[in-house]
C-alpha cells in the first residue's frame, strides 16, 4: 500500500530516495518556521533529524507552530517533542536527537549534520550558527522574518532565504551579517520585546528553504549551481533574488577561509 | 566509532581531474591530500580534507611488477610526512581505479597502505591518515584514527556542492 | 588583522601562554587562566579579546564563565566562539572612546568592570 508513497516525487530523480534518506538534517529552532521544516522534510522523505529548541509550546505560539495543538500548550510540552511526533507520524523509523536546550549548550550533535537549518531569533545567534556550520563545512540554510511599524505607514513584513555553502560567500559576504546591524540588536539587547509572527509567511520561507534543501541533494532542477540570497516582502507576496547577489563573485569567501576548518588553532604570539 | 570525510566538490574535481591523468610509464597517478580533523557526538570522527597535492612525475619509478599500477619515491612520502610534521594535518595516498562504481583496495594497496599510515602517524601522531580510493564516480577510503594501529572505513564521504554528494562506508552507496 | 609587534610582546609579558585564532573575520586572542580583580568567583578564568569592532563595541572581553563580583555585571551570551561557549558584560566604560587603546590596555579597561 505504501510503495508509491513518494511516486508524485519521482521527477526528483532515480536515487532522490536514497540521498534524501542518507541525509542527517539538523535544525535549530522549532519555532514558526523551524516547525513548517520539520514537516515538509518528514514529508518528502529525510530520516535523519538533529534538532534543538530550548522552549515550550505557550498560547501566543499556537498562531503558527505546525503540529502544536491546545494541549499541548496547557500540558508545556516541549517544542522538540512537537517536531518528535509530527515526524514519527510521518516517518516511524526515523532516527531523532532532539535536544531541549541552546545548541551552544551541546553543539557535538550539529557538527554530524550533512545539511542545518537555522530558524533562530536574531542576527549574533545567526552568526554563531554559520561559524559553526563552515568551521564542520557544513551547508547552512537560514530563514526568518520580520514585521517592522514605522509611524503611522503600513506594517512592513520582509524575511530571508539564505544558502550558505562553505566556500561560497557568507551572510557577511552577502550583506546580510554587518556590523551596524549587529551593532543595533546588541544595544538593544533584551528590549526588542516579542517578534510579530505569522503562518503564512512563515510557510513561504520554510517551503523555499526545503525546496532549496532538496534541489541541492537531488539535482532535479540542474539550476542550483551557487549561494542563494532570497528576500521575501510579505506586503506583496513576492520572494525574489537579492539584488546584492549579483555583485558577488562565486567561490569565495574572506572570512571563513578554508585553513579554519576543523577544530581551532591557536598560534603563539 | 565512525569516521566521515567531508571535502568541497571544487577539491574532488581537481584530484580527479589529476588522477586520470596519463603518466608517461606509469599506469596509474597518486597524490597525497592534507586533512584536518574534529568530532562529533557518538564517537564520530570529522576528517576535512583540505588540500591535494600530485606526486611530481619525475618521483615515479619505473617498475616491471604488473600487479604494480605506480612506484613512488621515497623522496614524495618524505616531503608529505614533512609537511604533515610541519603543519600538524593529517596526510592521505590517494589513486584512482579506473572504472564506474565503488571501488576497492587492491592487495597491493592493503599491504602498503598500513605501513605508509604508521609513517605518517610518526610524523603526525595527532591527526589521522590513510588511503583514499577513488573510482570514477565514487570514493572510500580506510582511516587510521590516531593511536589505532588498525583503519576504519569511512562510513561517509561528503563532497560539498552542487548538488551534495555521498560516498564510502557499506550504508552509503555512490552515485 | 596585523597587531604592532611591540603590542603582542607586551601581552605576551603580561599574560602567560596567550595565543591567537581567528574567525569569521576576527581575530581573538586567548588568554588561559587569568587571575580576576580581587573580590571575582571564580578568582580566575579563561579569557577571549576581540580587539576589533564587533556588535558596536571598539574591543570585547569575553570570559569563559560568568564571574560574580561586587561590581554585579549585566552578564550576555553564551555566545560560541571558537567552539567555546563565552561570555560577555555590558558596562558603563564600553561607552567611552576606546580608540588607540594598546591590547593590554583593552583587557585591563574591560577588566575594571569587574571591579
Amino acid at each position: 500500500m505504501l510503495d508509491d508513497r513518494y511516486s508524485r516525487q519521482s521527477f526528483l530523480g532515480e536515487h532522490a530516495e536514497r540521498w534524501i534518506g542518507t541525509c542527517v538534517v539538523g535544525i535549530v529552532g522549532l519555532g514558526g518556521g523551524g516547525s513548517h521544516i520539520v514537516q515538509q522534510l518528514a514529508h518528502i522523505g529525510f530520516l535523519h533529524y538533529i534538532l534543538y529548541d530550548a522552549d515550550i509550546v505557550k498560547n501566543h505560539n499556537l498562531n503558527r507552530l505546525i503540529g502544536a495543538t491546545r494541549a499541548d500548550a496547557v500540558e508545556q510540552l516541549a517544542k522538540i517533542e512537537v517536531a518528535r511526533r509530527l515526524i514519527l507520524g510521518l516517518q516511524p523509523n526515523a532516527s531523532i536527537e532532539a535536544y531541549q536546550v541552546k545548541w551552544q549548550e551541546h553543539p557535538e550533535p550539529l557538527r554530524g549534520c550533512d545539511l542545518i537549518f537555522g530558524c533562530v531569533d536574531g542576527l549574533a545567534e545567526r552568526r554563531e550558527l554559520e561559524a559553526c556550520a563552515r568551521r564542520y563545512l557544513i551547508p547552512y540554510i537560514d530563514i526568518g522574518v520580520d514585521v517592522h511599524r514605522v509611524g503611522m505607514e503600513p506594517p512592513q513584513m520582509a524575511g530571508q532565504v539564505i544558502l550558505s555553502m562553505p566556500g561560497e560567500p557568507c551572510l557577511t559576504c552577502m550583506g546580510f551579517l554587518s556590523e551596524t546591524d549587529l551593532a543595533k540588536e546588541t544595544a538593544l539587547y533584551g528590549a526588542a520585546g516579542p517578534r510579530p509572527q505569522v503562518v503564512w509567511a512563515n510557510g513561504v520561507l520554510a517551503s523555499t528553504a526545503v525546496g532549496l534543501a532538496v534541489d541541492l541533494l537531488t539535482d532535479w532542477s540542474k539550476a542550483l549551481r551557487r549561494s542563494v540570497y532570497l528576500s521575501y516582502y510579505g506586503n506583496l507576496a513576492t520572494v525574489k533574488p537579492h539584488l546584492r547577489l549579483e555583485y558577488l563573485e562565486s567561490g569565495a569567501c574572506s572570512h571563513y577561509p578554508l585553513d579554519q576548518v576543523g577544530e581551532p588553532r591557536f598560534f603563539e604570539l | 566509532m565512525s569516521v566521515r570525510i567531508r571535502l568541497l566538490k571544487s577539491l574532488y574535481e581537481r584530484i580527479l581531474a589529476d588522477l586520470q591523468r596519463p603518466h608517461p610509464f606509469a599506469s596509474e597517478r597518486i597524490g597525497f591530500l592534507f586533512a584536518r580533523m574534529g568530532t562529533a557526538a557518538n564517537d564520530t570522527h570529522l576528517i576535512f580534507l583540505l588540500d591535494y597535492i600530485p606526486v611530481p612525475d619525475d618521483q615515479y619509478l619505473p617498475t616491471t611488477d604488473f600487479k604494480i599500477g605506480a612506484e613512488i619515491s621515497s623522496e614524495a612520502i618524505r616531503d608529505t610526512m614533512q609537511r604533515a610534521m610541519n603543519t600538524g594535518e593529517g596526510a592521505f595516498h590517494a589513486h584512482l581505479h579506473e572504472h564506474l562504481g565503488r571501488p576497492r583496495f587492491s592487495r597491493v594497496d592493503m599491504k602498503d597502505l598500513p605501513l605508509l599510515a604508521r609513517s605518517f602517524q610518526r610524523a603526525s601522531p595527532a591527526s589521522a591518515h590513510g588511503g583514499f580510493l577513488f573510482s570514477k564516480d565514487d570514493c572510500m577510503a580506510a582511516v587510521w584514527l590516531p593511536g589505532h594501529s588498525d583503519p576504519v572505513t569511512a562510513e561517509k564521504i561528503t563532497v560539498i556542492g552542487y548538488p551534495l554528494q555521498f560516498h564510502g562506508g557499506e550504508r552509503y552507496v555512490g552515485r | 588583522m596585523d597587531f604592532p609587534r611591540d603590542q603582542l610582546e607586551e601581552l605576551k609579558r603580561l599574560y602567560s601562554g596567550v595565543q591567537r585564532s581567528d574567525e569569521g573575520g576576527f581575530t581573538f586572542f586567548l588568554l588561559p587562566d587569568v587571575a580576576l580583580p580581587d573580590g571575582c568567583s571564580p578568582s580566575r578564568a579563561d579569557l577571549l579579546l576581540c580587539p576589533m569592532l564587533r556588535d558596536g563595541y571598539p574591543s570585547r572581553l569575553f570570559i569563559a564563565e560568568r564571574v560574580t563580583s561586587s561590581a554585579n555585571p549585566n552578564w550576555n551570551g553564551p555566545f560560541r566562539i571558537l567552539d567555546r561557549n563565552w561570555h560577555v558584560f555590558s558596562w558603563m566604560a564600553d561607552q567611552n572612546d576606546q580608540n588607540d587603546l594598546r591590547l593590554a590596555q583593552m583587557v585591563a579597561l574591560h577588566m575594571g568592570g569587574l571591579r
